[in-house]
């Protein structure tokens, strides 16, 4: 066999290296592209955040047929899932309270903890999460879905040609209509939870109370403070979720394909920014990362 | 001389997608009351003409005026209220699909004016039977038959009381006893002052009056010819 060259060699290794600094400054190229690409969509739901604040501030924005919008959103987002809220809102109460249970047992801790504990997890955390993810996925993506299909058809450019502005007409009652049904179906979940988890309390005797007894314990915890966290995390959650689905239904590009990958990477988008909100909120508000005092 | 309403000023159109034909140099003109009737190279060709007469499509150079203002230059709230005067057939239909085909003819008239809803369906419903439809189709664009839905998109052009009508293939799939309906309404609407640009093929039918100018499009040109006899 003759020996291998020393020139051969070289040529390998420097082959070797030029196809490792190609694959790298692939992947940086990517990387960049995919940044850039973020953050011009975050850069456009901003934008498009700001107009619908705007737009929606303004009396003349509200014509009958943008009433008509807004009433149709949220007959579909808030009055159809009212019952999914319910149910969802009694099952987790019912999860909490067998939990509450088991580590007040544990501990050996006072039984009249149940009500406050229960109180501040599902107003400050549960009933609002769990009514944004409700939202997500019976509209989020839905509302996405639609929208890019109205530009991949070009409906908003005949929208445009009959004087009929987009955002007036098409954005702007969609975000307030989440946003409402953010607020209300929270509410709804919040009920359903402390009702569904005293029935099953009281059955599993976790709660030695009477009804009447562990609503006015109830109301007695309650502060400003909870209620004021409960509607700015409504309101701002709704908001982003609202926000998010429209801008990605917006961005499409012109194909028919892309309609259902911008439907599905909504949800995802809005999920994030759920979870992203809600913890700046519990920062602002109450100066607390999980049990972690930072402020 | 009467002003025109809608005018080409040596307007430059590029295609903002491969279905629309580029056009150059576009030197055209309709005065209020008159009809210019351009045509396509071909049934496929989709100008942008139509786009750019509302203020959709911008023209890289020169200018397209409605009532002497560039539409450039136009406030948005005021641009919005020209634009509810203009009736269009689309060459692509034009409807919304979520909504039925009554809310697609009556959304324009309820997002810009007060006007009662009695008073604006009867109105639908009189353009309708004009047409001779038994009534506004209240099934979705995609559910409802091509004839009726020509005769629908009819209605919402003249719905709107329009200065400006722009109408691209009007008569495709139209019901043939409703083209000279169609036509009289156009003669109707010239007698009011409106503007009417005829993008399409096939003449205006006979009952639509005089055809003022007739213009041609070829490659990316459009040449204005003698007044049709």
């Amino acid at each position: 066999m003759p020996p291998i060259r020393t020139s051969t060699i070289s040529r390998r290794t420097t082959a070797g290296v030029v196809r490792a600094a190609a694959t790298a400054s692939s992947l940086l190229a990517m990387l960049g592209r995919s940044g850039r690409r973020r953050a011009a969509a975050a850069v456009d739901a901003a934008a498009l955040l700001g107009a619908v604040v705007y737009a929606a501030a303004l009396p003349s924005t509200w014509r009958r047929t943008t009433r008509d919008v807004l009433a149709r959103q949220l007959l579909f987002t808030s009055v159809d899932g009212a019952s999914t809220a319910a149910r969802i809102g009694a099952a987790v109460g019912v999860l909490m309270i067998v939990q509450a249970a088991l580590w007040l047992d544990a501990f050996g801790a006072d039984p009249e903890m149940v009500a406050p504990l229960f109180l501040r997890l599902s107003v400050r955390e549960l009933g609002p999460l769990l009514a944004s993810l409700i939202v997500i996925g019976r509209s989020g993506a839905a509302i996405s879905a639609e929208l890019a299909t109205m530009k991949v058809n070009e409906e908003l450019e005949v929208l445009e040609s009959q004087g009929i502005d987009v955002m007036t007409y098409l954005v702007a009652p969609r975000v307030i209509g989440v946003i409402i049904s953010v607020f209300s179906l929270a509410l709804l979940v919040v009920c359903s939870m402390l009702a569904g988890g005293y029935l099953v309390g009281a059955l599993v005797r976790a709660i030695r109370t009477s009804a009447d007894q562990f609503l006015a314990d109830l109301l007695r915890q309650a502060d400003f403070v909870d209620l004021l966290f409960f509607l700015s995390k409504t309101i701002v959650v709704g908001l982003f979720v609202g926000t998010i689905c429209c801008t990605a239904g917006l961005r499409v590009r012109r194909a028919a394909t892309d309609i259902p990958r911008v439907a599905a990477r909504s949800g995802v988008q809005a999920l994030s920014g759920v979870f992203i909100v809600s913890a700046a909120l519990s920062l602002i508000i109450y100066g607390r990362v999980l049990i972690f005092q930072v402020l | 001389m009467v002003a025109p309403y809608l005018e080409f000023d040596d307007a430059y159109f590029s295609a903002p997608d491969r279905r629309m034909r580029p056009l150059d140099g576009v030197e055209l003109a309709v005065a209020p009351g008159e009809l210019l009737w351009v045509t396509p190279p071909d049934a496929a060709s989709r100008l942008p003409l139509a786009d750019a007469a509302c203020g959709v499509l911008a023209c890289r150079a020169g200018a397209v005026r409605i009532a002497g203002e560039p539409w450039g230059e136009i406030h948005p709230n005021r641009a919005a209220f020209r634009r509810s005067r203009i009736g269009r057939v689309y060459h692509h239909g034009g409807w919304i699909s979520n909504l039925n085909v009554r809310e697609n003819i009556l959304l324009a008239r309820r997002h810009h004016g007060d006007d009662s809803e009695n008073a604006l369906a009867e109105e639908a419903e009189s353009w309708a039977r004009r047409f001779l439809l038994d009534a506004v189709p209240r099934s979705r664009p995609a559910e409802t038959p091509g004839d009726a839905l020509r005769a629908a998109e009819w209605v919402r052009a003249m719905l709107c009381r329009p200065r400006l009508l722009l109408l691209e293939n009007p008569l495709v799939r139209a019901a043939g006893d409703a083209v000279a309906a169609f036509g009289a309404a156009i003669a109707e609407q010239r007698r009011r002052k409106c503007a009417v640009l005829w993008i399409s093929l096939v003449a205006p039918p006979e009952s639509a009056g005089r055809v003022d100018r007739k213009a041609i499009v070829r490659g990316r040109r459009a040449a204005l010819e003698e007044p049709a006899s």
